[in-house]
């Protein structure tokens, strides 16, 4: 109960500290040398700032909710969901900074795509033309769908264990609609309630992403998060009080944001609703293979960016009209291995240690949750959500200064504790739709046998519950281990992790170096995924083989 | 308007469920199919639908009007189910749910009558904009044989609909479910394990004994 309440507690009181600076407060220098207001208003491009910053917030949002839309109505039943449902979750474990270096491998001038335009009009130097960083942000919003269509098409995945579809579908089909058009008019509408909450985090992620933004985004002017954290790393502090004015800025643009969306969610309801009921029962098959083949070509750009990482890494030399590179070495792993040993530990460390301590958190709240009365359980729900629903830049700066003056900044625990900020939600959310679906019955049954509350948790219901305790650990220690600000702000520059080094790397030359890091970020959440995978199957090994059940086709079809 | 269906086998691996079964449903008549689960009246009814599941092997003809529709996709079988669920879409209004079961080719204002007067038949006048949770059981159960019937169905079928229902609002949507099939000249076949749903001519799949009620 009191974690529940004192991390959205502490966000809160993060979010003020961050903001107090811009109105004349400051905890840490006795004065700002610089207004807060004026600063930030004098700035060159803040128009320009502004509007690539909204856009390309309500833009990938808006696109990744398409691509979630085509691939719940045209790839149900077919081998893409299924293959969705296996490659999904290795593939959100995977750092979205890890993304962006792909990104960048991809569509910068000199990348593969420019090798094969290249080829094609037998170019011999790369095209003049900004197609990373470039100033509208197209190549941010490419890396953002990229990376929030999958996460919310998982998001579908599961709520469509809670809708009945089948039968939406059998009663669609009765009324004359085809298959596809039933999950257009009838399926879509109960499953995206169910995925208005992801979205709204997915927007405000977008709006306030700093290192996606840093490494894809625009770099003249950069996005407003990324000028939030350039004048809170001025060295000389000159720059607090317009960083303050400019989170105070940013959720501005975060709430208009959020009432842009609304009102386009309730424009565009009120403009289909005679399109629904109008009677149209068959698109033509062509276009539902189009949605089919959009999807299969952003699961296959996400796949490609991640093996040009991979493939990165082995590289020595790859001069630029050439489409093979040209020298291939271990030279660049045997070099670095041993100064990987450091941010590997800690990104492990910090992600074991908070995911532990949410995972404690969460299960301890939810079996409390059981005395709790439903209003109370839904004002749980929406506390847990705060942190997600605060832009990350807003959060941390304050929560920095809050550290520094309790003079707890740079310590392991101050570092985990932020995590935790961030890991407790997912953690939480991932175990809550298990926990509400466990049958108590098992545990009643358990405690009458054995009469012992501890001993039908530790029993009956934990390894009950063991695959999906797995499956959360595995969110939660990713999660910690993409984490940027969380760990640059309150670490005091002390904590090295692979993340915050690819984000440092991603401004230098080397793009076998950045490959390097971006290749072995990813390996800690692939790790833990082959561990949850494993390890239920290895403890049902040891326990003996269930007992075979009843044939249940003969009930299914009567 | 009428149902024939012939020579009907269906089987699951290692189980035959039916086998030559034969039957013919007069236009408005209505036959119930009695047995206990797991008889295969169900399979029965999926198949004719469309919708059996990939396990089920099946052979045999069903004719609509004249025509074999057994090579058709579920949606093109002009076929209208009623489940124990009413399965009213919930996020629209109850005069949304009954449009969207009318033909295409209808003007606004005809389709605007044509629910006016299902709502009328189904003794809800007025209600078009109620949700469907805001309605009792049994008005539920109207709405959802309306809008199985607003979408022209030429034939019906009713798996177990009334076994949701109390004892006392069952004999009024039964009877109410019957006459609105009657009227339309619909051939209907429904499946019940409750002998007291039975209506007209009733067919056992256990004995598969015929009798006339």
């Amino acid at each position: 109960m009191l974690a529940a309440a004192i991390l959205p507690l502490v966000g809160l009181t993060g979010l003020l500290a961050s903001l107090l600076p811009a109105f004349g407060w400051s905890p840490v220098a006795d004065q700002s040398p610089l207004p807060a207001w004026s600063t930030l208003t004098s700035l060159s491009g803040l128009t320009q700032m502004l509007t690539v910053t909204l856009i390309t917030g309500l833009a990938s949002t808006a696109l990744s909710l398409l691509f979630v839309l085509i691939f719940a109505c045209c790839c149900w039943k077919t081998r893409l969901w299924t293959l969705a449902e296996f490659t999904l979750p290795p593939l959100l474990c995977i750092p979205h900074t890890a993304l962006a270096a792909g990104v960048s491998f991809l569509l910068a001038p000199t990348g593969v795509l420019g090798r094969l335009l290249a080829a094609i009009n037998g170019w011999e130097i790369p095209p003049d033309l900004t197609t990373i960083n470039d100033a509208w942000g197209l190549s941010l919003i490419f890396t953002l769908v990229l990376k929030e269509a999958p996460f919310l098409a998982l998001m579908a995945i599961s709520a469509c264990r809670q809708i009945p579809v089948e039968k939406l579908l059998v009663t669609g089909q009765s009324l004359g609609y085809s298959p596809s058009l039933c999950w257009v008019k009838i399926v879509w509408t109960p499953l995206y309630r169910a995925l208005r909450l992801p979205v709204l985090t997915v927007l405000i992620y977008s709006i306030s992403v700093v290192d996606i933004s840093m490494m894809t985004g625009p770099s003249l002017p950069p996005t407003l998060p990324v000028q939030i954290l350039l004048w809170y790393q001025d060295p000389d502090l000159l720059y607090q009080a317009p960083a303050a004015a400019a989170v105070a800025l940013l959720l501005v643009l975060s709430a208009i944001a959020v009432l842009c969306y609304l009102a386009a969610e309730k424009g565009v309801s009120y403009c289909l609703q005679p399109w629904i009921t109008g009677g149209l029962r068959h698109l033509p098959h062509w276009i539902f293979m189009i949605g089919r083949g959009l999807w299969s070509g952003l699961s296959a750009t996400s796949l490609g960016c991640l093996l040009l990482v991979a493939l990165w890494s082995f590289i020595t030399r790859w001069p630029f009209p050439d489409m093979l590179p040209c020298d291939w070495s271990l030279q660049l792993w045997s070099r670095h291995v041993h100064r990987l040993q450091t941010p590997l530990s800690t990104t492990l460390t910090l992600a074991l240690l908070s995911t532990l301590a949410a995972l404690v958190l969460a299960v301890t709240l939810l079996e409390l949750g059981k005395y709790q009365t439903d209003r109370l359980r839904k004002a749980t729900t929406i506390t847990v959500y705060i942190p997600l629903l605060i832009p990350q830049i807003a959060l941390m700066p304050g929560i920095q200064t809050l550290l520094i003056s309790l003079n707890i900044d740079g310590l392991w625990a101050t570092v985990i504790g932020c995590h935790l900020l961030f890991v407790f939600p997912y953690c939480y959310l991932s175990l809550a739709q298990s926990w509400r679906s466990y049958d108590a019955r098992y545990s009643q049954t358990g405690h009458l046998l054995s009469g012992s509350r501890l001993r039908t948790f530790l029993y009956i219901k934990l390894p009950m519950l063991l695959p999906c305790l797995l499956t959360s650990s595995l969110l939660g220690a990713s999660i910690s281990s993409a984490l940027y600000l969380p760990t640059l702000m309150p670490g005091a520059g002390r904590f090295e992790t692979l993340t915050t080094e690819a984000v440092a790397l991603s401004s230098g030359g080397s793009r076998s170096l950045l490959a390097l890091y971006a290749l072995v970020q990813v390996m800690p959440p692939l790790a833990i995924m082959a561990m949850a995978k494993l390890l239920p199957a290895a403890l049902k090994r040891r326990t003996g083989r269930p007992l075979e059940t009843r044939p249940a086709h003969k009930e299914n079809a009567a | 308007m009428s149902l024939l269906l012939q020579d009907i086998r269906l089987s699951l691996p290692g189980q035959v469920l039916l086998s030559s079964f034969s039957l013919t449903v007069a236009p408005g008549e209505i036959v119930s199919l009695m047995g206990p689960s797991g008889c295969g009246k169900s399979s029965l009814l999926a198949y004719i639908c469309g919708i059996a599941h990939e396990s089920l092997s099946t052979q045999g003809h069903i004719f609509i009007d004249g025509q074999q529709i057994n090579g058709r996709p579920a949606h093109q079988r002009p076929i209208g189910l009623m489940f124990q669920d009413d399965l009213l879409f919930p996020h629209m209004s109850v005069a949304g749910n009954l449009a969207f079961a009318l033909p295409r080719h209808l003007s606004g204002k005809e389709r605007r009558q044509r629910v006016e007067d299902a709502l009328n038949r189904a003794q809800l006048p007025g209600q078009g904009q109620a949700r469907p949770d805001q309605l009792s059981g049994g008005e539920r159960a109207r709405v959802s044989l309306m809008r199985t019937l607003l979408a022209e169905p030429r034939a019906l079928l009713l798996d177990e609909p009334f076994s949701r229902l109390d004892a006392r609002l069952r004999q009024q949507v039964r009877q109410f479910v019957f006459d609105q099939a009657r009227r339309k000249g619909i051939p209907t076949l429904l499946v019940t394990h409750d002998e007291q749903d039975c209506h007209g001519r009733v067919i056992s799949l256990d004995t598969r004994r015929t009798n006339d009620a």
